[in-house]
């Protein structure tokens, strides 16, 4: 018998005008896969929304992404960062999907993949070249804060 | 070759569910997503899976798959077939293509397998798997031929030009109902630790 399969873990929606982060921390490890997805804009004026996991900031973050300005296709690519940039966002309420596959192994590096965007929609597959099991996961701008209304929710996939 | 699969009644029930997370849906707008099968992959390796009697119950299908492979190449595809059908009655891919540095695009003619999910392979760096997003509509029509939609990708932290995302769309031309999914390495064997889970999505 199929059995339903994802479980909201936590939802945040942002108050007020001072959030440029947040963070979901102790995820659980008994899913197989994470989904997280939100609607996320900025208070003022454009910010790429980045994604970070573990709170590693060492340079152990790729990613590879396709993405369109209304007149042209691109695709590009960044190595060793610190973080994954996955869209730049304004004052719009964006969506924003990331699928996290087999997040709590401790064998293989982690991928995920990213699809959303506004002003240049996207998707991106990113890595974090780690084998650590994810144990949370950050959103946030390099300047901007979120507008309020913003919202994330973090689903586990059984 | 081994590949263990897990029943869908031997995983805990759980409660709040998503609306519909088919590939190309931003938000859950939807029914509810069902775990019907999923299969790992063992240390053995395993030229290919199989999700076999599919029930009937669901308006879709989304596959998600995490693979890698064993050749020594950067980057291969997977072939797919429907129903045990070997023949000629594919189209295997209509694909959008960003590597990094440039986007393409590439249609196939027609085919004995359909290809929605390259994964890398060994020569790509160790612990690197792909991940895709496969979704079949109307499966159980027998009125309209079959297509499939896709995203996939992966990246390796570096320049060459292999990783990448890709769109794909893809066609069983045939009006059967799917009651059989097949998932073949198109070289080397799927490494231990790829995985592949089966979706029923109700309408």
């Amino acid at each position: 018998m199929p059995t339903p399969t994802e479980e909201l873990i936590a939802k945040y929606t942002v108050s007020g005008s001072s959030t440029t982060t947040y963070t979901f921390s102790s995820i659980p490890n008994n899913y197989t896969d994470l989904i997280l997805v939100g609607s996320v804009a900025t208070i003022a004026s454009t910010d790429v929304v980045n994604v970070r996991t573990n709170t590693d900031t060492g340079t152990n973050y790729s990613r590879t992404f396709i993405y369109g300005d209304g007149s042209a296709a691109y695709s590009s690519r960044t190595s060793n960062d610190t973080a994954t940039g996955i869209a730049t966002l304004d004052t719009t309420f964006t969506p924003i999907v990331l699928n996290f596959m087999n997040y709590s192994n401790t064998t293989t590096y982690k991928t995920w993949l990213y699809r959303g965007g506004k002003l240049y929609p996207a998707a991106q597959a990113a890595l974090w070249r780690s084998t650590a099991a994810i144990n949370s996961i950050t959103i946030y701008f390099a300047s901007q804060t979120f507008a309020a209304g913003s919202t994330f929710s973090l689903y586990g996939v059984l | 070759m081994s590949a263990s699969s897990v029943a869908a009644s031997s995983i805990t029930q759980g409660l709040p569910k998503s609306r519909s997370l088919l590939a190309g849906n931003y938000a859950y707008g939807g029914g509810a997503t069902w775990l019907i099968e999923r299969i790992n992959v063992g240390s053995a390796g395993a030229s290919s899976v199989t999700f076999s009697n599919i029930p009937k119950t669901f308006k879709h299908l989304q596959i998600r798959g995490l693979a890698r492979m064993t050749a020594a190449n950067y980057v291969d595809d997977t072939n797919w077939t429907f129903n045990n059908d070997n023949g000629t009655n594919y189209y295997a891919t209509h694909q959008v293509r960003g590597n990094g540095s440039a986007v393409s695009a590439y249609a196939s003619g027609t085919a004995t397998y359909f290809r929605p999910f390259p994964p890398p392979e060994a020569n790509t760096g160790s612990n690197i798997f792909g991940v895709g997003i496969i979704d079949i509509h109307n499966y159980t029509s027998t009125n309209m031929y079959k297509t499939i939609r896709s995203l996939s990708g992966y990246d390796d932290n570096t320049t060459l030009g292999y990783a990448s995302v890709w769109f794909r769309s893809c066609l069983w031309m045939s009006t059967a109902a799917v009651n059989t999914i097949s998932i073949a390495a198109n070289s080397g064997v799927f490494s231990q630790y790829s995985s592949f889970a089966l979706y029923g999505v109700v309408g």
